[in-house]
């Protein structure tokens, strides 16, 4: 079969999936099981692309291509690539995980409830495989959409002012990016009389520092927002703590992903000389989300709030990754991407499932669940040590190689003579610390001490629920223990990143 | 052979003629309220019809009425475009005017839009102009369901008379300057430098600010919209806004914007783009809510007029369809209620998805392209207009610009949050949107998803 | 000797194996599948298995002339042109290690067999024993140093399950995450350790690296040995319990006994020890780091004795006990005696196993009671307990012929004559504390099982003697105390670690020393023989004496509390206060709702605006044109 084909149909089939759900009227088993085997026909696809995506290659693969606005140069071209090929597999994973795992607390307006699980990740898919610009952000915004649903109709006491909030805080953000895409778009068509969207062409742009500075702060704005970086993060915990639990799934395991992609995909390639003047700003704002996301972890009652917060934390490691510039530290960053990804997932997927049994979400109204549910804390305690960044889960893998890469890259400027990004790198590590020390206390006043829970007795885990959370278990042993053969797929993706990143792209000086 | 091009040329006038003379003989023999929708509906499609078949054709007669009337394959294309919007208008408008002289008076409103693309001289513009508003006026007071029609009519007559005046006014001192009518004179003072063609065209910008409710010329809109009935408010907000920005891209040709008429374009569709969509924030009234977008989108049409002139065109025709297509959309489903108060209240639309989902589905695609969010039209015409204000060199502007529709974003959520939140008071006394309503939003809902799939198959027609 | 394919492979996986089936079938996770026989059978099982093949594999070394056995697994990364591999590496110091680990490791798990035969998550206790074999083995069978933080990492989340094994109690948990989190700083060193090896060296193996630094590679290490040295020094103290990080140790004897006598005694806490001999080719270029190690060393020693001098907990006194032993070993380290340290390793697993043991015993007998307060003449009521107890005693005071004394003895002579950092105070405080040590074991002795019986006769009538799988396990261990020491570690070692030259000037002190500190071990074994042979009221009397110092050593020198004050406060404060108060809710998401109340504002404003007369409008429109007037005759 015709990979690009293939390609096409999997990004499309959710689509496909909500003409079903309109066709289906109102019935919600049926259109709950719908959108299951819809998932899972695009997680099957996605995973049959995983294997046939040659790791050897370097660019683009199963390519469509078709003009859209030929006018503008705009072009329904979408493709896979090492940048994009495990976030890909991720959101196609976590898709049935999300439907299978929290419908639960979805008890009116079902078909719609699916309609947007659906929709979202489409745009999602969207966002990742898209290689034009001007697709790209179609999808970027389309995306927000279905979410800002999700958390203002199914959301806790407070959803409205959640959901506004998250949609106005990322829209501010799009605006701008729209703002510089277009000007980004005429300059390149004047320097070099070329009119496109795709990335491949806008890669080429001349542009003088000033204007790449601009301009990067434009996508940078949005993007941090999107990650999210401190201090642009303050609608996250508010999004995740009112959202319901498939919205947080969905937010904290693709969608936050978004921001760092973008970086990678399209912030520093696009103004490479811009991101490499302000490396170390870039720098200094992840080593501070590390650390104060870790802190404010710390202090938090509201079980969600101590995830979201992680999220923050374990998120700069990804951007301190991305700026090292070296290829370790990038394949660091792809993995602690994917890695958050599953087990942020895994997290807000347990605490839904025992908001599900005792309706609170205050820490302190929990205590001993390791004698009330055994399993649910065996599960729980392993996605706390995957988050803690133990060796031999994915957490360690990402965590380290991007730490390495830092020190890799800072190591060379401190012997000239440069210290500063040393000692980020170094605070950097401290994170580590910190991140056992909430992520600890979480477990400790959850699942030990006496026990003390509302509504007992509480049932365990069912096996649907064991079988979730047991696939999670095994994506994040396996990219921990067995990373090698994932990161052959992103090496030449990393590869590309740091050569256009590094290779300066200013317009050479006309005598 | 002129005289048969003549015809030709404004076959769809024509059209438009003798729908209006059979719809008055209908009147006259007392019968056939039913029948008169149908010959409008019949007559305007065959008018958009012809306009459009003569677009494709590229029919272009070199001058049927020399100085004083032209047509071009994308004159055709733009009045073929308008003309198809009214079809929907009149099929909502069944619900409101059960008898005929709706849809004569609308036909004659259309008649004058359909002069205005084409006019060569200012007095035919201004025929055009005068024949758009004046029935309007009635249709406004038509709906005579509350005192504030009459009042609203009243304040749209007397603002609009004003600006017909201003418009007079600058084009005699044009002439005086020029010792012409030709619209094409306005392009020459552009560039002239004496005060008294400046004064001119300033004059005619303001008039048209004034019939297009650019701020501070559009006080007269929210109100006059609250109190029309919502077929008219639909045309106001759509077809009239549109016509008056055809004439306004008559009046400018192909000459880009300079001296302090640029200014005005920078500065004043700036503040209307922000004073809309802030003052919208707060409304409660639907049709207040709309007349507010309306102004800030009058600021983006008026943006446009920045961009390189041979592009102008095309962009604001492009705009007006997407935004009148989706603006249709949503006044065709929004639900019907016995009291038209209640009608317009954002409040009742409150959990419409558990009484409607269709409608509420759509209603709130069509704030979201209001709102210029993709995937919607809204978005791909307000990229349009912004890619051309920063090809014409003027980022700040367009920063500004789309910082402004930012904050617009937030009252067409406000709808959607409404539409989609659960229900937790009393259901309103409603009932769902006629089938003919039904029938235009359809309409609309195809117009729409073209218009998403593919924009610049649209865009290379216009 | 049997050449097997993958043996290493094999010792390591052999634990996990029995993690997973005990993990699985004897816990609430299989449904209780395995009963406690089976669950004891397989727990058991895989580590005994392990220490046949690691046997094996010391004689498969033996045969080939103790070159290294290389024994690569799978490759973990590759990335650009550096890999990390996953590869076993067995040499005579890796041997020994593995040896300890699995033999003692072995008996211990026998003696869990008996000690928590009726507790109720039996099974889950062996899978995590298991569990901490695997990663153990780990930590000294990896090639490169990513494996061995594997099992540094892996080691340190076996401890803090099992030191909150008992988890219904929350100080148990409590003192297990303390655990955690403490050694968790000292990852943070070795971290930023291992970063710059990569970055020096290229490579993460271990055998490159010290290569590297011994100038046998070639090139020239671009960061300087001290600097690394002292970060892996800071991971050390993390883990074996130093200052400034030992605090974490005594709380941790809330863990069963046998766990104690395991982790926190035989073989976990000496894996610092391990990682300093591993990289002993850095250290040997590392002088100042070397310096640093010495004084931290002998002072941790010294600190930790003297709180073990007024502790009443049988478990605490070892537990300090060992913080002291482990201070010794760092002295050896600190002046260039790799392999003495490694000897004392062995020996304190030996003896320090048997005491922890025996007091398991003893807390098993007396139905749960630590306190030894209320314990002593239990000399006639466990007699084997009280025998293995005395021999182990003796060992660690140093008594001459038991194990104990020549390491011991061998550490106290290098810190003299080392010519890398010998010094005769180094020696003076080692003494010192040598005395101390012997003193606060006799008395430990004393107050348990001699003299008059303190128990409550609640307890006293159900004092019995343990069962064989543990009293065995004792005499076992005695044995072992007791002989450990003839088979000399620092020569076998030599071939690999090079013993540091003898300042010349002082080789002729050795017999003195060796004298004095015989004496110093008597006059211990006399001192404590003295106040508690006797009346109840000398040690008290004492007490009352040196009433202040008692208070601030049984405070522990408030070392808890101080860390309290100046680092969980003051981290808690500023987060709560400073970042969520002040900056999240009060600035960032203040800023937010300002701007959204100034837009409604606003809004409302225009809105009123929109009076409704006619006569306002007009104005504006008015107005409106008079402006873009009087503009366009200005401009343009």
């Amino acid at each position: 079969m015709d990979e690009a084909f293939v390609l096409n149909l999997m990004l499309w089939i959710p689509v496909i999936g909500v003409l079903l759900l309109i066709a289906a009227r109102r019935n919600d088993r049926l259109a709950r099981s719908l959108t299951v085997g819809v998932l899972t026909v695009q997680f099957v696809l996605a995973s049959w692309l995983y294997t046939r995506f040659d790791a050897g290659a370097a660019g683009l693969q199963f390519v469509t291509n078709l003009p859209w606005i030929p006018q503008w140069g705009v072009s329904y071209l979408i493709g896979m690539d090492g940048f994009n090929v495990l976030l890909v597999m991720l959101t196609a994973f976590l898709g049935p995980v999300v439907v299978l795992g929290a419908h639960r607390s979805i008890d009116n307006d079902v078909p719609l409830f699916h309609a947007m699980v659906l929709l979202l990740q489409f745009a999602m898919m969207g966002a990742f495989l898209a290689q034009d610009l001007f697709l790209f952000y179609l999808f970027w915004e389309a995306m927000l959409i279905p979410m800002f649903l999700i958390i203002g109709i199914w959301g806790g006491t407070r959803r409205v002012y959640a959901t506004v909030k998250f949609f106005l805080y990322t829209a501010f953000g799009s605006i701008l990016m729209l703002a510089a895409l277009i000007y980004l778009v005429q300059a390149l068509a004047q320097t070099s009389s070329v009119t496109s969207f795709a990335f491949a062409d806008l890669y080429r742009a001349q542009l003088p520092l000033s204007v790449q500075t601009v301009l990067l702060g434009a996508f940078a704005l949005s993007f941090a927002i999107k990650v999210p970086m401190v201090p642009l993060h303050t609608w996250l915990p508010d999004a995740h703590v009112e959202a319901p639990t498939a919205g947080s799934v969905i937010l904290a395991g693709v969608l936050l992903k978004m921001g760092t992609y973008g970086f990678m995909k399209l912030g520093f390639p696009l103004f490479p000389d811009a991101a490499r003047a302000f490396t170390p700003a870039l720098m200094t704002l992840a080593v501070i989300s590390i650390v104060y996301g870790a802190c404010l972890a710390l202090v938090q009652t509201d079980i969600k709030k101590i995830i979201a917060y992680s999220s923050i934390s374990h998120l700069g490691y990804v951007m301190l990754g991305l700026l090292s510039l070296e290829l370790v530290g990038v394949q660091g960053a792809i993995m602690q991407m994917v890695s958050h990804g599953l087990v942020a997932a895994g997290l807000f997927l347990l605490v839904g499932m025992i908001y599900e049994r005792c309706h609170t979400r205050e820490l302190g109204d929990y205590g001993g669940l390791a004698r009330l549910l055994p399993v649910f804390s065996v599960f729980f305690m392993i996605f706390t040590l995957a988050s803690v960044g133990l060796p031999t889960t994915s957490g360690f893998t990402g965590e380290f190689l991007a730490l390495l890469g830092a020190f890799a890259a800072a190591w060379p400027l401190h012997v000239a003579g440069q210290s500063y990004p040393l000692i980020l790198a170094s605070v950097a590590v401290l994170g580590v610390i910190l991140g056992a020390l909430y992520m600890l206390r979480f477990a400790l006043t959850f699942l030990f001490g006496p026990t003390t829970a509302p509504h007992q007795p509480l049932s365990d885990l069912s096996m649907r629920e064991r079988g979730i959370l047991g696939a999670l278990v095994i994506a994040i042993f396996a990219l921990g223990l067995f990373p090698d053969s994932v990161m052959r797929k992103t090496e030449h993706a990393a590869r590309e990143y740091q050569s256009l990143v590094k290779t300066s792209r200013l317009p050479e000086q006309a005598p | 052979m002129p005289s048969q091009d003549a015809l030709i040329a404004m076959l769809p006038e024509h059209f438009l003629l003798v729908g209006i003379v059979a719809l008055i003989l209908l009147e006259v023999l007392g019968r056939g309220a039913r029948a008169a929708l149908w010959v409008a509906v019949l007559t305007v499609s065959a008018a958009a019809g012809a306009a459009l078949f003569l677009a494709q054709l590229g029919f272009a007669p070199p001058a049927p009425f020399p100085g004083l009337f032209s047509v071009t394959p994308a004159v055709f294309m733009a009045k073929g475009a308008l003309l198809a919007l009214a079809v929907p208008v009149l099929l909502m408008s069944r619900t409101e005017f059960a008898d005929g002289e709706f849809s004569i008076l609308l036909l004659s409103s259309l008649y004058g839009m359909c002069l205005l693309p084409s006019s060569d001289s200012f007095l035919v513009m201004f025929v055009g102009l005068e024949l758009l508003s004046v029935p309007v006026y009635a249709l406004v007071l038509l709906a005579f369901r509350r005192p504030q029609s009459a009042e609203a009519s009243f304040k749209y007559l007397v603002l609009s008379g004003a600006a017909s005046a201003t418009f007079l006014m600058g084009v005699s001192l044009l002439y005086g300057a020029s010792g012409s009518m030709g619209v094409e004179t306005f392009g020459r003072a552009l560039s002239s430098g004496d005060a008294m063609s400046r004064a001119a065209t300033v004059l005619i910008l303001v008039a048209l600010f004034l019939k297009a409710a650019i701020v501070p010329f559009h006080a007269w809109a929210p109100d006059a919209y609250e109190g029309a009935s919502v077929p008219v408010t639909a045309y106001m907000a759509t077809l009239i806004k549109g016509a008056v920005l055809l004439a306004a891209v008559r009046v400018f040709g192909v000459v880009n914007a300079s001296g302090p008429v640029a200014d005005l374009l920078l500065v004043l569709p700036l503040l209307s783009i922000v004073w809309g969509n802030l003052a919208a924030i707060r409304q409660n009234s639907f049709r207040r809510m709309i007349a507010y977008s309306s102004i800030a989108h009058a600021g983006y049409l008026f943006y446009a007029f920045l961009g390189d002139g041979a592009s102008r065109q095309s962009a604001v025709v492009f705009y007006v369809v997407a935004y009148s297509v989706v603006n249709l959309l949503a006044f065709a489903l929004l639900p019907e209620n016995v009291h038209d108060d209640a009608r317009d209240d954002l409040r009742n639309l409150k959990g419409l998805y558990r009484r409607d989902p269709l409608a509420a589905g759509l209603i709130g695609i069509s704030m979201l392209s209001l709102a210029g969010l993709p995937p919607f039209p809204g978005f791909v015409a307000k990229f349009l207009v912004f890619r051309n204000v920063v090809a014409a060199g003027h980022t700040t502007y367009a920063v500004l610009g789309l910082i402004g529709s930012y904050i617009g974003i937030y009252f067409y959520l406000r709808v959607l949050l409404l539409l989609f939140m659960r229900q937790d008071d009393v259901v309103p006394a409603e009932f769902r949107a006629s089938s003919l309503a039904r029938m235009a939003g359809t309409l609309c809902l195809a117009a729409t998803v073209l218009l998403a799939i593919v924009p610049g198959w649209v865009i290379a027609r216009f | 000797m049997i050449s097997l394919p993958h043996t290493l492979a094999a010792i390591v996986l052999l634990p996990l194996m029995g993690f997973l089936l005990n993990g699985v079938f004897a816990t609430a996770l299989g449904g209780h599948r395995f009963g406690n026989r089976l669950a004891a059978i397989v727990g058991c099982g895989f580590p005994i298995a392990a220490f046949v093949l690691t046997v094996n594999a010391l004689l498969t070394l033996q045969a080939g002339g103790y070159a290294p056995l290389i024994e690569p697994l799978y490759r973990w990364a590759t990335i650009g042109d550096s890999t990390f591999d996953v590869t076993f590496y067995f040499d005579r110091l890796s041997a020994i290690m593995t040896l300890v680990v699995t033999g003692v490791g072995s008996v211990i798990h026998v003696y869990s067999t008996g000690y928590m035969h009726d507790d109720k998550s039996h099974g889950r206790f062996f899978a995590y024993l298991n569990l901490f074999l695997f990663f153990m083995l780990l930590l000294v069978l990896g090639r490169s140093m990513l494996v061995l933080f594997v099992g540094w990492e892996g080691v340190g989340l076996a401890s803090y399950l099992l030191i909150g094994f008992w988890f219904d109690d929350l100080a148990n948990a409590r003192a297990g995450k303390k655990a955690f989190v403490t050694n968790r700083i000292g990852d943070a060193g070795f971290l930023l350790g291992m970063f710059l090896l990569y970055r020096a060296c290229g490579t993460l193996d271990m055998d490159t690296i010290n290569a590297v630094f011994m100038g046998l590679a070639g090139s020239v290490p671009v960061v300087s040995a001290s600097l690394v040295g002292l970060l892996l020094f800071i991971g050390a103290t993390g883990k074996s319990a130093q200052i400034p990080l030992f605090v974490w140790l005594p709380d941790a004897m809330a863990g069963p006994t046998p766990v104690s006598a395991l982790i926190h005694a035989a073989t976990m806490v000496t894996a610092g020890v391990y990682l300093v001999v591993r990289m002993s080719g850095i250290y040997m270029h590392a002088p100042e780091a070397s310096q640093v190690m010495a004084i931290v060393g002998v002072a941790t020693a010294f600190l930790a004795a003297t709180i073990a001098l007024v502790q009443t907990d049988i478990k605490k006194v070892l537990a300090y006990s060992t913080v002291s032993q482990l201070g010794f070993m760092f002295l050896a380290l600190g002046v260039g005696a790799y392999g003495v340290a490694i000897f004392h390793v062995v020996t304190h697993a030996f003896f320090k196993a048997c005491l922890f043991l025996g007091a398991g015993s003893v807390i098993h007998a007396l139905g749960g009671e630590q306190d030894i307060r209320k314990m002593g003449g239990l000399r006639t009521r466990i007699p084997i307990t009280f025998w293995t107890f005395v021999i182990a005693t003796a060992a660690i005071a140093g008594i001459p012929g038991l194990a104990g004394f020549f390491s011991k003895d061998e550490i106290l002579w290098y810190a003299f004559a080392s010519s890398r950092g010998g010094s005769p105070w180094l020696w003076g405080v080692a003494a010192v504390t040598a005395l101390m040590t012997a003193f606060y074991m006799f008395r430990l002795l004393w107050l348990t099982f001699l003299g008059p019986s303190r128990m409550d006769h609640a307890v006293e009538h159900h004092v019995h003697e343990s069962p064989l799988s543990m009293t065995g396990v004792l005499m076992l261990l005695a044995l072992l105390s007791a002989v450990g020491g003839y088979f000399s570690i620092p020569h076998f070692l030599e071939a690999q670690v090079p013993l540091p030259a003898i300042v010349a000037e002082r080789e002729h002190y050795e017999r003195t020393l060796l004298v004095v500190s015989i004496v110093l071990a008597f006059s211990g074994l006399a001192l404590a023989a003295l106040m508690f042979g006797g009346s109840a009221e000398r040690p008290e009397r004492v007490k009352r004496a040196l009433l202040p110092l008692h208070r601030l050593l049984s405070a522990k020198f408030y070392v808890d509390e101080l860390y309290e004050r100046l680092l969980a406060r003051p981290l808690v404060w500023m987060s709560e206060q400073v970042l969520l108060r002040g900056s999240d809710r009060f600035m960032l998401d203040g800023m937010l709702n300002g701007m959204a109340a100034l837009a409604l504002r606003s809004a409302g404003l225009l809105g009123r605006l929109q009076t409704g007369s006619l006569h306002l409008y007009s104005l504006f429109v008015m107005a409106g044109i008079v402006g873009a007037l009087v503009w366009s005759w200005r401009h343009g």
